[in-house]
């Protein structure tokens, strides 16, 4: 397991480290399907095969079809970079690099986990074993459907909202011009 | 018993911090939103790796609503991309200045 | 009875004024007036069928089991069920739940029964007023919120129900805002109500805090049934009940009669009602004769309970409404406006039944407000068809002769006025005795107090038929005054109905010495308001009735006398009496009271803070902080940059310095 996470891990930095570093967008694109698939393998890892799947289908097949579309349709030029490096980068990556090392300190030193390496607090009732024998879907899917119907029911409202402005974006811009 | 927890969770943390850092220096806006996407995802992760290390169900169904979320936001981004496009602006960032009027 | 079938009743009930309100409201100035025509008038005429099956209902139903609660919904909940180890607690609960008992059901009945009448009548009376619309918008929703009043069965919706009572009052006194005198006195009315208000919340307030339960434990509740139940003889508020009572029911009792005060214009707060005649006629019939002003009558009956626990603020209570009976029949006699008379009519009859659930005869004061209702409103409703042909004059000097130009209207006039002075057979007659023979046998200070309120009696059919004759015989003395005419068929019909009932509904309860009994309307409320601790004796109730309808006669004979054939001159209490005449005339100076005790010095407050303090002080640190935020943000205006990185940048450089800190606290 310490193994398959090590690979995936690798994979999924590196697949983050590209799309912020490519120069051109498709490259950055494709990066980010490197990193969607490394994550679905590490979901899978954490017993969450559900969320995986649909990782797959809406990260890796919708919304990337969408960017590259996007992508090919405009098809924008390479980025010329900025020489000297740009000040902005340097205070980025300062930030970036405190915070990783301040989340890394904070889920090693004992607070979220006790030293002796277990949780503050009780336990939830679902443990992997028990989801297991139930099922991870029905599972899954009678939470969303009971306890989280109403945060489920608005993300659908959510949906909608989108989908209805993304139409009126598209046909507001072609009358106008 | 908690094993691989503090992995999942720097690498969440350092996933973010990349997708923070191309927000802040990319000037492409497709880039922009693919970072913003990376961040999205790092959030999934750590949502998943406490669900599966506390034994509750609740980060499992908030990533599945934040991928929702994740998605319309594509769409209406996307859109208005495509709608600044097409009014005749360059996809840079540097030069889109209109809301300090 | 059926809860689902309550629920679904009452729903009805308050629902339909509430969508009429809706209607009229939103088509105002869009639609014209003949679909509200038909929904103003509909949607109570709808809940008052509604209204009749519970009734009906209520009546296939034995006395004992006649109450029931139903919930709406559950409002503010904050009990704690048992589980996850924690033991159940009983919270604060302010359901939003309806009270069907027979009490309700004769408020809602008089409500929506008479109400729809008037708002039949109205069809006609502003027919050519161009705030039709607005004006049924109004009427509904004053509906509405009458019906909640008297609906609810928790304080928090009968305080709702309270202040949009007021809330729509002040509408429609202001109906007409375009003339100045409309608006001062919806203004005051308003005022004087919120003043009321404020003692309504604070005696809710108090029972809330301080109410206890069998085991001495503090109930903390809104219910008023469980209020009810739990203010029965013993020490349930924390400082006791002496004979008197304890203090603190006293001043509960007060703080909600205060309440009542203002609704039903008891003195002292009675000054607006009067000026409130500035709105239009209907208004008047509705709001000041049949339902608004008797709300007080209500809160008392309804909560008598607590008033059986307290003497003295029971005592105070029909202290105010003998002493504003008196008042406001005195001053009635000088007056020259037509609907200034009714009105002043109105707040002496009002003190009556006051002073009728003050002595703790509640359902003697009931029903006098269920006969009230019929008669003030006809008379409202008359005196409206006068000045409607009199093309809005409303002083009764400029009238005269209108008994053969207006035959129908002078006719239930009079069928009014003999019900209002109580001459047997008509409605008055009836509650007005059972009422003053209640108050021989119950009220505090015997028989003083009862002697009193005989002595009003005089003065109602003598202000009331000095209206008759002025107005109605004689010749006419204005052009208007000859050449009015009959009312419209539309106006005249609800004005006929309500003759029919003024003369009929008083033997609901016929019940007092000498007579078969007939107490319909006792029995029916006595699952609510129980009996009188005490009844008159048959000859001392032979005797009140006598005296009674002997000052009535008196007064009518008195103003044959004056008007009618001039044996005594007009002018005798002015010349022999001035201070008298003088007094009844400017209606003992009230108005003017107030307005040097009150108003003036409030207004000299407020030009000295506007002159000195606002100016000087306010301005001045107003300024201070004004020009030091505008500095601050003359230095934050150079992060707007529009440049998107740039506020991203600053986000990300936050979030990830509110992390540290959060991670220098944690470890």
């Amino acid at each position: 397991m310490t193994v398959i996470f090590g690979i995936a891990a690798v994979l999924a930095f590196g697949g983050a480290l590209g799309v912020v570093l490519s120069q051109r967008t498709l490259y950055s694109a494709l990066s980010l399907v490197l990193n969607m698939v490394s994550l679905a393998v590490l979901f899978l890892l954490l017993d969450a095969q559900f969320v995986a799947a649909v990782q797959i289908i809406v990260y890796a097949g919708a919304v990337m079809v969408l960017f590259v579309f996007i992508i090919a349709l405009l098809s924008p030029g390479a980025e010329e970079r900025v020489r000297p490096l740009e000040l902005r980068m340097l205070f980025g990556g300062v930030l970036a690099a405190v915070f990783t090392v301040v989340i890394g300190r904070l889920a090693l030193n004992g607070i979220t986990v006790t030293n002796n390496g277990h949780f503050h607090g009780a336990l939830g009732p679902f443990s992997p074993s028990l989801v297991d024998a139930h099922g991870q879907v029905q599972t899954l899917g009678e939470q969303l459907f009971t306890t989280y119907l109403l945060p489920f029911e608005v993300t659908s409202l959510l949906l909608l909202v989108a989908a209805v402005g993304a139409v009126y974006l598209s046909k507001h811009r072609r009358v106008s011009s | 018993m908690t094993g691989l927890f503090p992995g999942f969770l720097i690498l969440s943390a350092a996933m973010f911090s990349v997708g923070a850092v191309g927000v802040l220096v990319r000037r492409n806006p497709l880039v922009v939103f693919m970072s913003i996407e990376l961040m999205l995802n790092a959030a999934n992760l750590a949502l998943i790796t406490y669900a599966r290390y506390t034994h509750t169900m609740a980060g499992q169904v908030f990533a599945l609503i934040v991928i929702a979320v994740a998605a319309s936001e594509v769409v209406v981004g996307l859109a208005l991309i495509t709608g600044v496009y097409r009014s005749g602006h360059k996809l840079n960032l540097d030069e889109l200045s209109e809301m300090s009027e | 009875m059926n809860p689902t079938l309550i629920l679904v009743l009452s729903a009805i009930v308050l629902g339909l004024p509430t969508a009429g309100f809706a209607v009229s409201a939103i088509s105002a100035g869009r639609l014209p007036h003949r679909l509200v025509a038909w929904t103003g008038p509909g949607v109570i005429l709808g809940a008052f069928v509604a209204t009749l099956i519970i009734f009906v209902a209520m009546l296939q139903q034995p006395a004992s089991s006649r109450g029931i609660t139903v919930v709406f919904w559950h409002w503010l909940n904050t009990s704690v069920a048992s589980g996850h180890g924690v033991a159940a607690q009983t919270g604060f609960n302010a359901n939003f739940s309806i009270r069907i008992d027979p009490l309700s059901v004769l408020m809602m009945l008089v409500i929506t029964g008479i109400g729809g009448l008037i708002h039949v009548y109205s069809v006609g009376y502003m027919a050519e007023d161009p705030g039709f619309n607005r004006f049924f918008a109004y009427m509904n929703i004053f509906i509405t919120s009458m019906l909640l009043l008297v609906m609810s069965n928790t304080l928090v919706f009968l305080v709702i129900g309270w202040a949009m009572v007021a809330f729509a009052s002040y509408a429609l006194i202001a109906f007409w805002y375009e003339r100045r005198s409309a608006v001062v006195a919806g203004r005051k009315a308003f005022v004087t109500q919120v003043i009321g208000d404020v003692g309504l919340y604070l005696g809710a307030f108090l029972i809330f805090l301080n109410l206890r339960g069998a085991h001495g434990q503090l109930l903390h509740t809104v219910n008023m049934q469980t209020i009810f139940a739990n203010v029965g003889p013993g020490a349930h508020f924390h400082d006791g009940l002496g004979p008197l009572g304890g203090g603190m029911v006293t001043a509960i009792g007060i703080l909600l009669f205060l309440g009542a005060a203002a609704k039903s214009a008891q003195w002292p707060l009675h000054t607006w009602l009067p000026d409130a005649m500035e709105g239009p006629t209907p208004v008047s019939a509705l709001i000041h004769a049949a339902t608004m002003v008797t709300a007080g009558v209500y809160l008392v009956a309804r909560f008598h309970p607590i008033y059986q626990q307290a003497p003295v603020a029971a005592g105070l209570v029909a202290f105010i409404g003998i002493g504003t009976a008196m008042m406001a029949g005195i001053i009635g006699c000088t007056q020259y406006d037509i609907k200034r008379v009714i009105a002043y009519s109105t707040m002496s009859q009002i003190g009556l039944m006051i002073f009728a659930v003050g002595v703790g005869a509640y359902s003697a004061g009931m029903f006098q407000f269920f006969t009230h209702a019929c008669f003030k409103a006809l008379l409202f409703l008359a005196a409206g068809n006068v000045i409607h042909a009199l093309h809005d004059d409303q002083d009764i000097r400029l009238m005269g002769g209108l008994s053969k130009r207006m035959k129908a209207t002078f006719v239930a006039f009079t069928v009014g006025s003999l019900a209002l002075a109580g001459i047997p057979i008509f409605a008055g007659f009836f509650s007005k005795e059972e009422l003053l023979g209640s108050g021989l046998a119950l009220g505090p200070a015997v028989p003083w107090l009862w002697v009193v309120g005989v002595l009003v009696n005089v003065l109602t059919s003598f202000y009331i038929f000095r209206v008759v004759w002025i107005a109605f015989r004689g010749e006419p003395r204005s052009e208007h005054a000859e050449h009015a005419h009959e009312a419209p068929l539309l106006m005249l019909l609800p004005v006929l109905v309500l003759a029919g009932l003024a003369t009929v509904v008083g033997f609901l309860n016929v019940d007092f010495a000498g007579f078969a009994p007939i107490t319909l309307f006792s029995a029916f409320l006595k699952p609510v308001l129980g009996v009188p601790a005490a009844t008159a004796s048959d000859t001392a109730g032979a005797l009140a009735l006598l005296a009674g309808f002997l000052l009535s006669v008196g007064g009518i004979v008195l103003v044959w006398a004056v008007y009618g054939r001039g044996l005594i001159s007009r002018e005798l209490v002015p010349n022999h009496l001035p201070w008298l005449y003088q007094l009844s005339f400017r209606k003992f100076y009230w108005d003017e009271i107030y307005d040097v005790a009150l108003v003036r010095p409030t207004v000299s407050l407020a030009t000295v803070i506007r002159r000195v303090i606002e100016p000087e002080v306010m301005d001045g640190a107003l300024g201070g902080i004004r020009d030091s935020i505008a500095a601050l943000a003359d230095d934050f205006r150079t992060f707007q940059t529009g440049f998107l990185k740039d506020y991203a940048t600053w986000f990300f450089f936050f979030a990830v310095v509110g992390l540290v800190i959060l991670g220098l606290r944690l470890s």
